[in-house]
Formats: structure tokens, C-alpha cells, sequence
């Protein structure tokens, strides 16, 4: 079945892991029958949202199956608006990336209206970290996603273990999405996931190259939906909100 | 063929999960596993006498069981009087699960079970990840048995090839494994025959773990140790 993965690091991260280069993500993606992936900087995440930027969307200007996330950091604000308005007009722009775990700051104490209404206003998605932690719940993101009901928020690894949140979120904001991408394939959070908010609201991401897609491809082949769901989550969903 | 080393069955409180012994023979006989190692959840969370003789029980009935029993060190009375039942009824795993009945690494009472499961080095030892690398390899040092240990993430994997380098006797299943070259490593370092199948399933999709050792870029015997060979080395 093919596969659109939306949720791709790139570059080096602090673990045991060798592979890092477009060529790489590549390898792993033809593995694994990825057609289509939205890379984020793994240095813009844990270091210098600038500096990661700048190296992805230099490294995957000319590969047309690579697309990119702008990470930006929400204790910088006005300089994060700067660095969106940098990469919006490039042809790999698919949204931007938050990440309150790495930055240590949530998206309601970072919430900076100029910042999400130029999102809202370019159409493409926010990917929000998303885990069990003060600064990562997935229901904090409610409020802010009703604010921007035509911004899709994409609840990144939808709340880790506690991913029941993670669906609370997607059923009370109609442009909250889950991507199911993390390290705890709970059974069935798939099914009911699908069960309460629907198919259409869920998104195939992988969080490669630091995990392995098949762990989350492994999720979504076992869940008891139909196949028409899963053609959804692999890439109708993608291509829908992503444009791609 | 697929041995898999970490499965579950009965009742489990504290999500809403089907983990009952038919729905873990319906993954087990549709993803075509030979054998599976498993558990009773009654064991772990309330009677582990009880468990245990429902878990020898299962094993009689479905002909992919191998039992794994267990023992609750916070209930002390008995514990090594059932280990020496089910060992005399051919029980060759124990597996102890602090991450459900949170007691920590230091707890005296594990400690007297060691003793005692260290008279039987026959006896492979299973306990979590989470029990912390420091203690494990202290353990594997200390005592001839064999260990399994379950839910490595790849955030653990360095610790872990630390403890492979230390401790031939220490193995681990692969189940939370899950950085994307992380089997690849392990075999690069000479440390593949440590790594054994596990699903956790009926808790865990099934297919997680088995599309990461199936797409890996292990050679196809690689694979088959992974899956099964290093687990029938070890089965009795």
C-alpha cells in the first residue's frame, strides 16, 4: 500500500544511530514502500532552529519525493515569524514544526497570535510535539486550534502513552489530526481512534530516521479497519492536508 | 518460523484491552507463530500461584505455549516455594514484573528470589528494562542464569550494547527496539544472537515489531535468528 510519511527527522540525533543523509532516509523510505515523506531538522529540534533549517531545506532543494517542516522555537516568536516568512514561498513548504519538549515550552505559554495567523494564512499544517508532560499534553492545543479553526494541528506521536488524550483532543477541535508515530504500539489505539474521530483524522508519520517505520507501519496493518481506512491513514489524509 | 519470547493473556484493569487466551490464539495461529512464552496477567497483578497454574494449564492446551511463571516478591510468603513447584513441573522461565507491581531494583525480598533462582542456572530470568542497566548487568555478573530482558526502547540502546559487552549471559527482546538501524548495530557489534522475537502482544500490535526485524537489512539468516533460531537455543 503506498505510503506518505509526515513525520521524518532529519540529521543526527543523541542515540546509538548511523544513519543520517538524504541518501539514507531514502534507503529506509524505498525499505518500507514510503513514496512521499515531510522531514523536520533534528538540529533544529535539540540545538538551533536557524541552522537546522537552513541545512534541510538546502539538502532536499532538488529531491522532488522530500518535503519540509520549518521548526520554530516559541521563545523566539518574533524571530520565528521571520524564519517562516524565509522558506513559505519554497515549493518543499508544508507547515511548521513545534516542539514544546525540546524548546520546554508549551504551545499556550508560547502561543503567539502574528506567528499562527501567518500559519492559518499559508494553509499548510502545524506538527506538535506531543507526549504525557506538563508542557506536551495534546489537550493544551485545543483552545489554541479553536482559535484557528481553518489551521490543521497535527498532534505529533498523539500524546505517547497517553494517547487517550491525544483522541480527546482530535474529538473536541474538528482541525485537531493524530500522528500515531511513537514507542508504545498499544492496542488498539488505532481502532479507537478511528472509531471516535474517524479515519480522515489520522496521519501516517513514522518519527524516522531516529525510529524505525515499521513499527508504526506495523500499528496501522494490524488495526481491525478497513482497507479503504488504512489507504487514508497511509496517504489520502497526507495528500489532502499537506498537498501533496 | 516465529518464536515469540514476550506475550501476555487473561485480564488486564487498567486499560480496555481484549488480552484474553482466545485473542492471543488468534494472533498467534494468524500471524503463523510456532511457539509464543507467556504469562498469566492474573499472576502478575493478584494471585501469582493462581497464574501460574493457569499459565501450566494453557501451555497443556494450545500446543504453541511455553509457560512462563512468575512470582510476586511483595507477597514474600511462598515465593520460593513456587519456584520450586514449577520447576518441578518443567517450567524453565521466570519472568518478574516491577514495572506492574512497582517494586524498586533495591527491593530485599527480589533479592532472596535471585538467590534462590540462581541455585537453578537451567532457569532463564525475564524482568523489564526499566529495573536500570546498572542493576541488570549486577545481576548477570552475580548469577549463572541466563537473563531476557523486556521492553528495551532504542533510548536504551547504548546502555544495553554495554551490557551485551559485559554480560554474555544477557539477552534481550526486541519488541521496543526501535531506531531505525538498531538490530543492524547490535549485529555489527557481534551481539545478534542476544536478540530474541517479542510481540507483547496482545497489548502491542503484533506487527510492530515483526515489520521491523522483516524490513530490516539483516541478512534473511540474520532474520531467522532473530525470529526464531536464538529463542530455540535456549527452549528445553
Amino acid at each position: 500500500m503506498k505510503k506518505i510519511d509526515i513525520h521524518i527527522y532529519y540529521g543526527r540525533w543523541h542515540h546509538p544511530i548511523s544513519l543520517h543523509t538524504v541518501e539514507d532516509t531514502f534507503e529506509v523510505m524505498d525499505r518500507h514502500d514510503i513514496e512521499k515523506a515531510v522531514l523536520m531538522s533534528a538540529k533544529s529540534l535539540c540545538y538551533d532552529y536557524r541552522e537546522g533549517n537552513r541545512d534541510l531545506f538546502a539538502d532536499i532543494a532538488d529531491q522532488p519525493r522530500l518535503y519540509g517542516f520549518v521548526v520554530v522555537n516559541l521563545h523566539y516568536p518574533r524571530e520565528s515569524v521571520e524564519e517562516i516568512r524565509r522558506y513559505a514561498d519554497r515549493p518543499q513548504y508544508r507547515g511548521i514544526k513545534i516542539h514544546p519538549s525540546c524548546t520546554q515550552i508549551s504551545i499556550a505559554e508560547g502561543y503567539d497570535k502574528a506567528l499562527f495567523d501567518l500559519v492559518e494564512a499559508l494553509g499548510k499544517p502545524v506538527l506538535l510535539h506531543t507526549s504525557n508532560t506538563k508542557f506536551t499534553m495534546p489537550t493544551i492545543c485545543v483552545p489554541i486550534a479553536k482559535r484557528h479553526p481553518t489551521l490543521p494541528f497535527v498532534l505529533g506521536h498523539m500524546g505517547r502513552p497517553d494517547w487517550q488524550n491525544g483522541i480527546q483532543a482530535a474529538e473536541e477541535a474538528e482541525n485537531i489530526y493524530l500522528d500515531p508515530s511513537c514507542s508504545f504500539p498499544d492496542a488498539p489505539k488505532i481502532d479507537e481512534s478511528v472509531r471516535r474521530v474517524g479515519a480522515e483524522k489520522v496521519v501516517f508519520g513514522s518519527s524516522m530516521m531516529e525510529n524505525n517505520p515499521g513499527f508504526t507501519i506495523g500499528m496501522i496493518q494490524d488495526a481491525l479497519i478497513t482497507d479503504a481506512e488504512k489507504e487514508a491513514i497511509f496517504h489520502g489524509n497526507a495528500e489532502r492536508l499537506f498537498g501533496l | 518460523m516465529i518464536i515469540d519470547a514476550n506475550t501476555i493473556f487473561g485480564f488486564w484493569p487498567r486499560r480496555n484491552v481484549d488480552i484474553s487466551i482466545e485473542r492471543l490464539d488468534e494472533i498467534i495461529t494468524g500471524f503463523g507463530v510456532s511457539r509464543a512464552l507467556t504469562s498469566s496477567a492474573r499472576g502478575i497483578l493478584y494471585d501469582y500461584v493462581g497464574g501460574n497454574r493457569e499459565t501450566i494449564e494453557m501451555a497443556a492446551r494450545y500446543s504453541w505455549g511455553i509457560p512462563v511463571a512468575t512470582v510476586d516478591p511483595r507477597e514474600y510468603l511462598g515465593n520460593l516455594d513456587e519456584i520450586e513447584r514449577v520447576r518441578d513441573q518443567g517450567v524453565q522461565f521466570i519472568r518478574l514484573f516491577p514495572e506492574h507491581q512497582k517494586w524498586p531494583a533495591d527491593y530485599l525480598p527480589f533479592h532472596r528470589i535471585m538467590e534462590k533462582l540462581g541455585e537453578y542456572p537451567e532457569i532463564v530470568v525475564m524482568l523489564p528494562a526499566v529495573h536500570g542497566f546498572a542493576n541488570l548487568v549486577d545481576l548477570c555478573k552475580r548469577y549463572d542464569n541466563r537473563f531476557i530482558v523486556t521492553g528495551v526502547m532504542f533510548s536504551f540502546l547504548g546502555e544495553c550494547l554495554e551490557a551485551f559487552r559485559f554480560c554474555p549471559n544477557f539477552n534481550i527482546t526486541i519488541e521496543l527496539l526501535n531506531s531505525v538501524d538498531a538490530y543492524e548495530t547490535c549485529a555489527a557489534l557481534g551481539y545478534l544472537d542476544r536478540l530474541h522475537f517479542g510481540s507483547n502482544a496482545p497489548f502491542s500490535y503484533f506487527s510492530s515489531a515483526y515489520e521491523m526485524v522483516t524490513k530490516s537489512r539483516l541478512s534473511a539468516d540474520d532474520k531467522a535468528a532473530v525470529l526464531s533460531g536464538n529463542m530455540e537455543r535456549l527452549v528445553r
